[in-house]
């Protein structure tokens, strides 16, 4: 696993984590790093597999925009986001 | 699908026969849905997901962190689907636990959907609506999604717990600014020596009624009053509404600026003239831009806060202390009650959105919102929502907790468009 890689994946932990608990301030300053540090991750990870990453950012967004936070916290932490 | 309405509803009307009423009195959430896409199905209530659909239990026990594991006592705000009061009973160190409901509407959807009966029925168990509630109760866990949901008179509640929640996110986010303040209170330290005391103005005594002015958008519909009443009230306005309020005409008594960043506050001054601010004090704190120091052509007044971080400043230069919570208004109507000011009328202190503008007009501040989903609400002064966001919200709890410390000083709301303040009263119910 890499760094960065370690990264996204210990942001996710505090996004979810944050927003399971209530903590949206938080959890939405976590989410943003999390954006940050995976975005780039995309352009590593073979094209077949980056793809299934689209619709479930896209959900992921939704999900934050509409302020479904326990749905969100599912999304990141059980969705299959591609490393 | 089953219905359990009334096996549940029959151990709470004979339990709480109050809630049991309201419960029944209250009709059914605009959309509820089920939501069967992951391992385990979830309630979704107007778009918001009650619980995981993956792994419900393991939310709940982290949801159940926030509880001391010795803790005899438990607050539950928020019902969602249960999960964690059941959690939590499972703790044979528990001897009392409190579930408080935020919006009967929410309650009897799931109280339908889902079998209560055996956390109902602990005797351990007391289940109350928010309105038993004035503040937050500790220690206390939640379901997130029940206070998103929460009907318009649970806001105050919802709010106080959503407060406490951040409280530590916005600490832990000033202590990264804290090298920076502290060099800013060396390069502010001769202006801090030389210049005045905040208690000049409360030694002034001025006993009368005090206009605090913010930069809420409302602040436009008092200008015409104020023109016609200018020698009748003391003026306090905060930095962010100096411009506009000097555009209409309105000269004020002392301006308030507290933001310590450049950027941040630095427009709220640019520009205006030497003879604009003829005869207008600035009252000032430790961390001011020493740029809005070195302009201001009249007389600066200095103010400390509770802060920790002035203890030192103080010994050495002793002034006086104003209340801060996060927004100049809370100084500003410190100020005003220092003072003596009985009325503190309130003007511009809108706390939300009121037709969309985030500030009043010519304010630097100014823009316009977007509807968004992202946006929270308050209720204004006519019980309608006025779209707001998260620090406003805290502003105004922090504002409403001081006023209700001050039982003894009448304040008053100029506008019921902006968000209610509770312990305030409207103009239109006094004589000004």
């Amino acid at each position: 696993m890499t760094t960065a890689e370690e990264s996204c994946r210990e942001l996710i932990r505090r996004v979810a984590g944050a927003f399971r608990l209530g903590m949206e301030a938080d959890g939405n300053a976590a989410f943003v790093s999390f954006v940050d540090c995976y975005i780039p991750l995309l352009d590593k990870i073979p094209p077949q597999r980056a793809q299934v990453a689209q619709p479930l950012l896209q959900k992921i967004f939704t999900a934050q925009q509409n302020r479904d936070y326990l749905y969100l916290a599912d999304l990141l932490e059980y969705g299959g986001l591609p490393f | 699908m089953e219905d359990f309405f009334e096996a549940n509803l029959a151990i709470i009307s004979r339990r709480w026969p109050d809630v049991g009423q309201r419960i029944c009195n209250a009709d059914f959430p605009d959309s509820v849905e089920i939501d069967e896409s992951g391992t385990e199905p979830a309630l979704v209530v107007n778009g918001l997901h009650l619980s995981s659909i993956y792994d419900r239990l393991r939310e709940a026990e982290l949801q159940a962190t926030l509880i001391p594991a010795s803790s005899e006592r438990a607050w539950v705000y928020g019902l969602g689907m249960a999960v964690l009061p059941r959690v939590l009973l499972m703790r044979s160190v528990l001897k009392r636990m409190n579930v408080v409901l935020f919006n009967p509407k929410i309650a009897k959807a799931v109280f339908h959907l889902i079998d209560h009966r055996d956390w109902l029925n602990d005797e351990r168990v007391e289940l109350q609506w928010h309105a038993d509630h004035s503040d937050v109760c500790f220690p206390f866990s939640l379901n997130p999604p029940s206070l998103q949901l929460a009907e318009v008179s649970a806001y105050r509640l919802r709010d106080l717990v959503s407060l406490t929640l951040a409280t530590p996110h916005i600490q832990k986010k000033h202590e990264t600014k804290e090298a920076d303040y502290r060099k800013r209170l060396d390069e502010n330290e001769s202006f801090i020596a030389q210049d005045g005391d905040v208690k000049f103005f409360w030694d002034e005594s001025k006993k009368h009624s005090i206009v605090v002015i913010g930069a809420g958008p409302t602040l436009s519909q008092h200008y015409g009053y104020l023109k016609a009443h200018r020698d009748k009230h003391y003026l306090i306005v905060v930095d962010a509404a100096l411009k506009p309020l000097l555009e209409a005409g309105i000269k004020p008594d002392v301006c308030v600026t507290q933001d310590p960043t450049e950027k941040g506050v630095l427009r709220f001054f640019s520009g205006i003239s030497d003879e604009a601010l003829a005869g207008v004090s600035l009252l000032y704190f430790p961390l001011t831009p020493g740029r809005i120091l070195t302009d201001w052509p009249g007389p600066r007044f200095v103010s400390y806060t509770q802060h920790p971080r002035y203890q030192l400043l103080l010994q050495k230069y002793p002034k006086g202390t104003l209340f801060s919570a996060g927004s100049v208004i809370h100084p500003a109507t410190d100020l005003a009650v220092k003072m003596g000011g009985n009325p503190v009328i309130l003007m511009g202190a809108d706390f939300s959105f009121p037709g969309g503008d985030s500030h009043v007009l010519g304010s630097p501040a100014h823009s316009t919102s977007k509807k968004s989903r992202k946006f929270d609400w308050l209720v204004n002064g006519y019980g309608q929502k006025v779209q707001t966001i998260a620090n406003l919200k805290g502003y105004l709890r922090d504002l409403e907790s001081y006023i209700l410390k001050n039982p003894e000083v009448i304040f008053i709301n100029s506008s019921k468009d902006g968000a209610r303040i509770e312990g305030t009263v409207y103009s239109d119910e006094v004589s000004l």
